[in-house]
């Protein structure tokens, strides 16, 4: 029989060594597994940005990082080329500033109305549906634009070119639209009961509550969607090529056409800018750009999400 | 009818007691339970209650967990309506006015903004201190700052949390540990002036100081309101309220004046649950 002291420092159920040891080895193999996991994201990650890198150094090193921010012609494939990203930038944030203004007001009112009006049995169905439609191609929304949307808008606005900004910005709100529903209504559902209850006991209205509790209680997910929203916009290709133009052209002004940065980069790609030349090292510069565009709205949502984090 | 005779039945007062205040059950009812049941979904969760809530008291209401003491709570602003498949029956009539406060006809959100409510789990909004309190005064269309400066502080006195809030009234709520936060609650369920004042379980998250200091503010609230707590702490309710329900399994058990409830309670049901028999 045990000593009185030795079963009250080990206990009726105290574990074997030999369990323990079990329990130990399961924990590291764990452990290793998701660290080469996570290694992995980050080394694929790091390969992208060292293949835009790659080629994008010799390219800086001809044309120069400041004619490359400040020169306001994009001309790779002139007798004079010029390499000033501006007007690829500039077409870029237009379309994409249309399209957020497409999609982040219907997107969340949608999402308020999805979250905290519907019945449960509207929100089955329509959810559902949404995602069907974040899945249609994106060249069907660029012919949508171009066909549809364009003539429509020339009939309200007379002398509207053929390409232009405001028919590819509205139709890749469109475009993106699901997405923000989807992910704002998500965000918004994770908020608790309990804050709509309290919300509600003390005589808010439905509006009132969705409002003023559940919208900044779910402050980082909208951040969120909104976010990749717009990075899907950024990097949106087919509609801004198809309805847009391809003319790189320095300008905010919607009712024009103009070429943004991943237009540009497919136009080439599907040319024939010899390998190795400064006219194929200008995609790699602009995807960079790209890249760094995407980056700085990310950490701009970083900072937005810690100033405004909520705890539950 | 308003079945008033049934519910007048004064339990006996026992005048020798230091605890019953005189006539305490002739006081003017704010609020009377009639025949309510409540159903989730097709689950029963209340029988056919009736009982009256006194004009100016505290009402406690007690019993084991799970026997329906929330859910009882709720029907009084319509909590339930929040959630499908609910339903109510029978009347609780709001008084002066004799409105039925489950009625299909009346808009919940009559009741909601004569009656406040505070939860058993703090659930502070997403704001900082001070608009977390101002929330309710704004939705009622208080715009003067001074007014709404003066309530603030007011409220958050009350709740015994000024002092600690005093310097960071624009700090997000939720940077409050949890006692603090639910004071926050009763903080914001006060501003607006209620007339009735929901408590369920009001104190199960703060530790013994924060609760006397709620006990303290339910007492001295009874001046103006009309207070129903629920509570699982039996000398919680001893000490705070002048009424109390036994609540067993959705049914009222037993109703009557704290001091008779805890002194001769006519049920043996009651007797048990008090002496720590069940529950
Ligand atoms: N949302 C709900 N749906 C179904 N049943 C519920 C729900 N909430 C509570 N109940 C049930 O109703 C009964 C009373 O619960 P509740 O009012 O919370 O009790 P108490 O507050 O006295 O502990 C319990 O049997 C509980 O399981
Ligand atoms: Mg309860």
């Amino acid at each position: 029989m045990k000593s009185k002291q030795d079963s009250d420092s080990h206990g009726r159920f105290a574990p074997s060594s030999a369990f323990l040891r079990r329990r130990a080895l399961r924990a590291r193999l764990m452990h290793t597994l998701l660290l080469l996991t996570g290694t992995l994201s980050v080394l694929v990650t790091a390969g992208i940005v060292y293949t835009l890198v790659r080629d994008a150094v010799p390219f800086f090193a001809e044309v120069g990082l400041l004619t490359f921010l400040t020169d306001t012609q994009w001309t790779p494939l002139f007798a004079q080329p010029r390499y000033g990203i501006l007007p690829l930038l500039a077409g870029t944030l237009t379309t994409s500033l249309i399209a957020l203004l497409v999609a982040i007001p219907a997107g969340t009112v949608l999402a308020i109305y999805l979250s905290e009006f519907a019945q449960r049995r509207l929100r089955e169905v329509v959810k559902p549906v949404l995602e069907l439609l974040a899945g249609v191609p994106t060249v069907v929304y660029g012919y949508f634009a171009l066909l549809v949307v364009t003539p429509l808008l020339q009939r309200l606005i007379p002398g509207l070119p053929g390409f232009n900004m405001l028919s590819a910005g509205l139709v890749m709100g469109i475009m993106i639209l699901p997405y923000v529903v989807s992910l704002a209504e998500d965000a918004m559902r994770a908020v608790p009961d309990a804050l709509r209850e309290g919300a509600y006991a003390l005589g808010f209205s439905r509006l009132q509550t969705a409002v003023r509790v559940v919208i900044p209680g779910a402050f980082s997910g909208l951040t969120a969607a909104y976010l990749l929203g717009m990075a899907r916009a950024v990097g949106e290709t087919m509609v801004v090529a198809i309805a847009a133009g391809q003319n790189p052209r320095l300008t905010f002004n919607p009712l024009e056409g103009a070429a943004t940065i991943t237009t540009y980069i497919v136009q080439v790609s599907l040319g024939d800018a010899p390998y190795g030349s400064l006219a194929y090292r200008s995609i790699f510069a602009a995807g960079l750009t790209l890249f760094v565009v995407t980056l700085l709205f990310n950490i701009l949502g970083f900072w937005l999400r810690r100033r405004f984090r909520e705890v539950y | 009818m308003k079945a008033d005779a049934a519910l007048a039945t004064t339990p006996a007062v026992r005048r020798d007691s230091p605890h019953a205040e005189p006539a305490a059950a002739t006081r003017p009812v704010k609020a009377r339970v009639e025949r309510l049941s409540f159903w989730y979904g097709s689950k029963q969760a209340l029988f056919d209650i009736t009982m009256p809530i006194h004009e100016r008291c505290v009402t406690a209401l007690i019993g084991p967990s799970g026997c329906g003491k929330s859910t009882f709570l709720r029907c009084f602003n319509r909590m339930h309506d929040l959630y499908p498949n609910n339903r109510y029956a029978g009347h609780i009539w709001l008084e002066p006015e004799g409105i039925d406060i489950i009625s299909p006809k009346t808009d919940p959100m009559v009741p909601r903004l004569r009656i406040g409510m505070v939860f058993q789990k703090p659930n502070p909004f997403p704001k900082s201190i001070y608009e977390n309190v101002a929330a309710g005064l704004r939705i009622r269309g208080v715009r003067n700052r001074a007014i709404l400066d003066e309530q603030v502080e007011k409220s958050l006195r009350r709740a015994a949390l000024w002092d600690e809030v005093k310097d960071r009234l624009h700090a997000s709520a939720f940077d409050l540990s949890g006692g603090q936060q639910q004071r926050l609650c009763i903080a914001r369920a006060l501003a607006p002036e209620p007339e009735v004042l929901l408590l369920d379980e009001p104190t199960s998250a703060l530790d013994p100081i924060a609760t006397a200091h709620i006990e303290e503010l339910v007492d001295e609230l009874r001046e103006s309101y009309t207070i129903v707590i629920v509570t699982h702490n039996m000398q919680q309710a001893a000490r705070v309220s002048q009424f109390t329900g036994f609540f067993h399994l959705g049914k009222l058990i037993e109703f009557g004046e704290t001091e008779q409830i805890f002194t001769t309670p006519r049920e043996s049901m009651t007797q048990d649950y008090i002496t720590g028999r069940f529950g």
